[in-house]
């Protein structure tokens, strides 16, 4: 349990919570949104956070919302990483989804804890990076869409007060091929030491990488060389991996070497899934 | 709007039954379901997410108790150990020696039931997939794991 007095507040409406979390800042509560739970609670028994007052986003409509609305597809952010699962709207997604803590946190953990959480593995962002999704953030400067990408820099980029309604993606980006590659050190439901998410959109393919930089990152550079079709598919993987390598990071789960070579065999088993022959 | 400051009221429906009390606004689930209304099967483990032993029920899906605010479950229908009587996975852990010293079971029951009624005929991944969720300390999981796949076979049935 908590180990102090709280305030929880449980609007039903965006623009509600909003006003709720303006006023216990202005209250001096400092103020969190609360979706899921798992990692606030976690964390405040531990005391390595102390939210005075949780704003529950869970009954709000648009942190709810999932399907299909013309070419688009719409995930809430309140929505649990197993119905998002359920829903089967977008393969990576799912596979992504699929692959986040264990089943039964999975009904618990959402996808906005999980794009907004202070854990750094945040994987079911890759999917929406390289998807191109657009998010919608609401906050005291009223409710915007913008690009995922464009917020996302290690991590969403929100102003105080700022909260994750939920995320849309074309149709079509969805219908592409992908890959979703993942290793860890010990069991499957241990956190990521590299995930890969891979989308073909257009004949090209998209990537981003979550654990082995400590961020998800998704690099421009990087997948020019993944797409550059006058290298053999083994340069274009080294080119990549050595791209990424200054920020591969090292600790005490897996140096960054290692790291770099289940990056490359996660690259090498893409290329045999997604990559034609090599150019002879 | 629903609003809890410190603490208040709340009713719990919990095996079919209503429970009124006087809850903080930080109390668990888990600490509320022994600590309140003595309802001690779901059993405090790691208290973070990741032993399941406090597994419980909600709507019918697991969620570890743990990490879920009593306040969060109000009005909705919560299953505990207690609650679970005469099934078939019940049967199928003793008739398989699905338990240890059985601090891990009541969690790992609910979990397989509630795998069991999503999923009648689970094939060895769900089955795997569920269960992780699940740890056993006593490294009990074949048992485990057969009394499950004798429960959804069909070979034991509820009493």
């Amino acid at each position: 349990m908590i180990p102090y007095d709280l305030v929880y507040l449980r609007p039903s409406e965006a623009g509600q919570a909003v006003q709720l979390f303006e006023q216990a800042r202005a209250d001096g509560l400092e103020p969190a949104y609360y979706a899921g739970g798992t990692e606030i609670l976690s964390f405040t028994r531990r005391n390595k956070i102390r939210p005075g007052a949780l704003i529950d986003i869970k009954q709000i409509p648009e942190c709810r919302a999932v399907g299909r609305q013309g070419d688009r597809i719409i995930f809430g952010a309140a929505l649990s990483l197993n119905e998002v699962i359920e829903a089967d709207l977008f393969a990576l997604l799912s596979a992504a989804c699929r692959r986040i803590a264990d089943h039964t946190v999975r009904n618990r953990l959402t996808l906005g804890g999980n794009i907004c959480g202070r854990l750094p593995y945040r994987e079911s962002v890759l999917p929406l990076l390289v998807s191109e999704a657009e998010a919608q953030i609401t906050g005291p400067g009223g409710s915007r869409w913008e690009s995922l990408g464009m917020l996302f820099d290690r991590r969403l980029r929100l102003q105080p007060g700022e909260l994750l309604l939920r995320v849309r993606l074309g149709r079509d980006a969805a219908r592409g091929p992908i890959f979703h590659g993942r290793r860890q050190r010990g069991t499957r439901v241990d956190y990521p030491l590299v995930t890969c998410c891979l989308l073909e959109v257009d004949r090209q393919i998209r990537l981003a990488v979550g654990g082995a930089c400590g961020y998800p990152v998704r690099d421009p550079e990087a997948e020019e060389s993944l797409n550059d079709s006058t290298l053999q598919r083994r340069q274009r993987i080294e080119r990549v991996v050595a791209r990424y390598a200054p920020q591969i990071r090292s600790d005490s789960r897996a140096s960054s070497e290692y790291r770099s070579f289940l990056f490359s065999r996660i690259l090498t088993e893409a290329a045999d899934r997604l990559m034609g022959e090599d150019v002879r | 709007m629903r609003e809890l400051r410190g603490e208040g009221r709340i009713t719990l429906n919990v095996n079919g039954e209503k429970h009124s009390l006087v809850v903080r606004a930080g109390d668990t689930l888990l600490w509320v379901l022994r600590e309140r209304l003595g309802l001690q099967g779901a059993k405090r483990g790691c208290q973070n997410g990741d032993c399941g032993a406090c597994t419980v029920l909600l709507e019918g899906k697991p969620v570890k108790s743990c990490l879920i605010l009593a306040v969060e479950a109000e009005g909705r229908s919560i299953t505990t150990i207690e609650g679970l009587k005469d099934t078939a996975i019940q049967r199928s852990f003793v008739e398989h020696g699905g338990f240890q010293c059985g601090f891990c079971t009541s969690g790992f029951l609910l979990n397989a039931h509630a795998l069991l009624q999503a999923h009648p005929q689970p094939d060895p991944e769900t089955i795997r997939s569920w269960l992780e969720s699940n740890l056993c300390r006593c490294t009990g999981y074949e048992g485990i794991e057969r009394a499950v796949k004798a429960a959804a076979s069909g070979e034991i049935t509820a009493d």
